[in-house]
């Protein structure tokens, strides 16, 4: 966790930095999350504290420093229970989150958490079978209603892409008090940064309505009231360095160079979970179906104009080393040793598909299933070892953003350079290349070497290169990041207007929300193998059911051990 | 990549991604994406170039400097060290040689080396874009013959310097030279394949590459193995370098026309090279998207 995330965000999104910040602080693989329990010590009496900063919180408004901002926080949460009401409160993340439309509830179940990760979003979901035990194992409600312990461990133990928003109110809420337990927990951050961006009379006004949603929560939760109490405490610290600049320096204007903000933004890249990223699908309104091409099944391939990929029993199968860094030195050595370090990896087994023109398609999966293969092999990156892959139409580099190539060259030479690489004309390159830097806003950096770019500014680089490109086949892996709030909006009103123009999308994600929305027929591909294929949701339905069933199977084989 | 059945129109582009025959893609369209894509290998070596600092006034001048500091080591070393035989070549004549013949086994050595790490360092530009692998190699080869290219004039003015004249057989060096960067084509995409199995195969190769410089006709002339045991001699004269080092040298220095057997060798190790080189990586290049990251 480092403070550039909470720094930057004011100055991306200065209007809206108070509704947006709730989802910021309760992003489940976000690291704040897991020091929260590092923290709570610390939340253990804090209002003396709190009073004491009082002090702090006028005196050095533009120390940075984190102790100041701890200080800042214990100081607006002391204020908000001075005015009535003597549990902690909280403000929900409402309406005016500009962010919040965007997201369904499922969305905010579904959505993936991190990368690499293996229990992704989807699989966070079976997440909820814990607390179904913890609520009706008396043991452990024991233990939820010792002070501060549940709290402090369930928002850990539980990644998932729940506790988001309050939209999430699924009859679990009600049933357990485990779940609600957490779900609560993790708002009050949530009400401690929103408040904090404000001036302090629009704190006052603030604490009031969150006092007033707070007593809303607790009407919807009963029963939770013994969970719940611990959660004031954990929820200023539990978000360690989310105190928005624009606090700690109220005289200053919020807007910065765009530079500065990109700057600073891979830290928060990083601290970001799978939602935030995926900002720029949920921009993207579902398309609307077009016209369906009549088969043309009796014309040569190459005439076609129904199909925009046609898979037919495609095998890939690929060796590899087990060293990130194989060296003959190694070689050598596994010689003398009589090893071998090479292993024959099945990528991918007898798939077979057909596209058709106009279609979007999400590929799910857990992690290591042969997605990115797949989309490798659609883009001829990774040639079938048998089966063939026919597809019309040029595809798209998005696969894993990033076609830098040497970073002592400027961001305009690197366009040219992508460019070139996709098969355009060193002409057409040079002419595409004055528009492509003009898109990405970088302003003189755009002459500049790449090495002095951040890497968000990278990204807008390599974003730029492969959406204009005017591919024909759009891919869109889930790892897909472009910089700052102001450039999300515009990718994603860029990727729509190419999704409507290509023949066929492809989506890989682990956010099932945006598959069910975004794409019209889904594929899920587990262990090389095409295991559904159909209406995504119904595919969607089937993996997520069979994740459950896994969790239960390994859970109960884990009580026989 | 793989057979692209059809090369279409920009309309309507039908790609068929086809498993490779015996590890090999159709070769034929395999190459023919090559030239497409040549402008691509070309800009990729300018901005290595560029990136580099190579077009800058000292950029140029060290691709000057760097080869004259190193032939007059060697130059010391030979005339010094060794010891300077009456019989032999006078010391201007050594020098002569000793800097046209180095600079030419320079331009091999730059492509190897900057051809070994070219994949490798490629970076996600393999993993994410489709275009025909060997381009990379070749861009590196293109690299070093740029660093080569300020050397010409250099030699050309040694070449007075020592009182010799131009003569108009100097031109025949030119095929010598093309034998020379055919060859660095192969040895690069050799190197960049061994590069990608054997990370650490570019440490290695500056020792290969002063061995193979002692064993080629760069600091001895070739009449100077004259003599010397039929073995030794088979062994010097089996060298790829020894025809086309000692044809170049030969006949920029001496204007000597060196015999048929020569050129021929020369276009024959030239066209080894190439074909030995390119198959290993074309072959091999499938695997590159998985095995560098």
């Amino acid at each position: 966790m480092s403070s550039e995330t909470p720094a930057d965000r004011p100055t991306d999104t200065p209007d809206t930095s108070g509704g947006g910040r709730p989802r910021r602080a309760l992003q489940p693989g976000d690291p704040a999350v897991a020091e929260q329990p590092d923290r709570t010590p610390h939340s253990g009496a804090p209002d003396p504290e709190a009073t004491d900063s009082d002090a702090t919180d006028s005196g050095a408004p533009g120390s940075p420093s984190t102790p100041v901002r701890f200080h800042d926080r214990l100081a607006a949460r002391a204020r908000r229970a001075e005015a009535g009401d003597p549990r902690w409160s909280w403000e929900l993340p409402d309406s005016e989150d500009p962010d919040g439309s965007h997201h369904t509830p499922e969305d905010d179940t579904l959505h993936d958490t991190s990368d690499d990760t293996p229990g992704d979003g989807p699989e966070q979901r079976p997440g909820h079978e814990p607390d179904d035990k913890a609520a009706d194992d008396p043991v452990v409600d024991r233990r939820v209603d010792e002070a501060g312990t549940p709290a402090r461990e369930q928002p850990g133990d539980e990644p998932a892409g729940q506790p988001k928003d309050q939209p999430y109110e699924p009859p679990q809420q009600g049933q357990l008090g485990g779940a609600s337990a957490w779900i609560a927990a993790a708002q009050p951050p949530a009400q401690t940064q929103t408040a904090q961006t404000q001036t302090a009379q629009a704190q006052t006004a603030q604490a009031q309505t969150a006092q007033e949603q707070t007593t809303d929560i607790e009407a919807q939760s009963s029963g939770a009231d013994a969970e719940s109490e611990p959660e004031p405490v954990l929820g200023p610290d539990g978000k360690p360095l989310p105190m928005p600049t624009g606090f700690g320096t109220p005289s200053k204007p919020t807007r910065k160079p765009a530079r500065k903000a990109a700057k600073r933004r891979p830290g928060g890249k990083a601290a970001l979970g799978g939602k935030q990223r995926f900002k720029l699908l949920q921009g993207m309104a579902p398309r609307a179906p077009r016209e369906e091409i009549p088969d043309q099944s009796h014309l040569p391939a190459p005439q076609r104009t129904d199909l925009a990929v046609r898979v037919t029993d495609l095998s890939v199968t690929y060796r590899t080393s087990f060293e990130k860094k194989p060296t003959f030195r190694q070689a050598v050595m596994r010689l003398g040793r009589g090893q071998r370090a090479v292993r024959e990896i099945k990528a991918l087994q007898d798939i077979s598909f057909e596209v058709k023109t106009g279609s979007s398609v999400g590929i799910i999966g857990r992690n290591g299933a042969g997605k990115s293969t797949l989309m490798r092999t659609l883009s001829g990156i990774l040639p079938p070892t048998s089966g063939t892959v026919e597809v019309w139409g040029r595809a798209s580099t998005l696969l894993a953003l990033g076609v830098n190539f040497n970073h002592s060259l400027s961001g305009r030479e690197n366009i040219i350079l992508g460019a070139l690489a996709a098969g355009l004309s060193k002409d057409e390159a040079v002419e595409r290349a004055g528009e492509i830097a003009d898109w990405t806003e970088l302003g003189d950096f755009i002459d500049m070497p790449m090495r002095t770019y951040s890497s968000g500014m990278a990204a807008r680089i390599s974003f730029a290169i492969a959406v204009h490109m005017e591919p024909d086949i759009l891919m869109i892996d889930e790892g897909l990041s472009t910089g700052d709030a102001h450039f999300k909006d515009k990718a994603s009103a860029k990727m729509t207007e190419l999704r409507d123009k290509a023949r066929a999308m492809f989506l890989v994600s682990h956010g099932l929300g945006s598959i069910t929305e975004l794409c019209d027929q889904a594929i899920w591909i587990d262990k090389g193998r095409l295991i559904a294929r159909g209406e995504p949701e119904e595919v969607v339905d089937k993996y997520l059911s069979t994740l459950r069933a896994d969790r239960k199977r390994k859970a109960s084989d884990f009580e026989d051990v | 990549m793989a057979g692209q059945a059809s090369a279409p129109p920009e309309e309507s582009i039908y790609q068929q991604f086809t498993p490779h025959r015996a590890g090999l893609p159709n070769l034929v369209e395999y190459f023919r994406l090559v030239w497409r894509r040549r402008e691509f290998a070309t800009e990729m070596s300018k901005s290595r170039v560029r990136g580099s600092h190579d077009n800058t006034v000292f950029g140029t001048a060290w691709l000057l400097i760097d080869p004259m500091l190193q032939s007059t080591i060697y130059f010391v070393m030979i005339t010094f060290i060794r010891g300077h035989s009456s019989s032999g070549p006078t010391p201007g004549q050594t020098f002569a040689h000793l800097t046209s013949a180095l600079f030419a086994f320079r331009l091999c050595q730059n492509a190897l080396s900057t051809g070994a790490k070219s994949v490798t360092g490629a970076g996600k530009v393999l993993l994410n874009t489709n275009f025909p692998r060997l381009l990379i190699p070749l861009s590196a080869v293109r690299t070093g013959f740029t660093r080569f290219l300020p050397t010409i004039p250099l030699y050309l003015l040694i070449h007075l310097l020592v009182g010799e004249k131009w003569r108009v057989t100097m031109i025949g060096g030119i095929f010598f030279l093309g034998c020379l960067l055919v060859f660095g084509m192969g040895l690069s995409a050799l190197a960049a394949t061994l590069t990608v199995y054997f990370r650490d195969f570019a440490n290695f190769l500056p020792y290969i590459m002063r061995l193979w410089m002692y064993l080629s006709p760069v600091l001895w002339l070739p009449s100077q193995i004259k003599g010397k045991p039929p073995a030794v001699q088979s062994l010097m004269e089996g060298n790829p370098m020894y025809t086309m080092l000692g044809g170049y040298s030969q006949l920029l220095q001496n204007g000597h026309v060196p015999a048929l057997h020569v050129w021929a060798t020369a276009a024959f190790w030239a066209i080894a090279s190439v074909v030995v080189g390119f198959l290993f990586f074309i072959s091999r290049e499938r695997e590159f998207a998985v095995r560098v990251l």
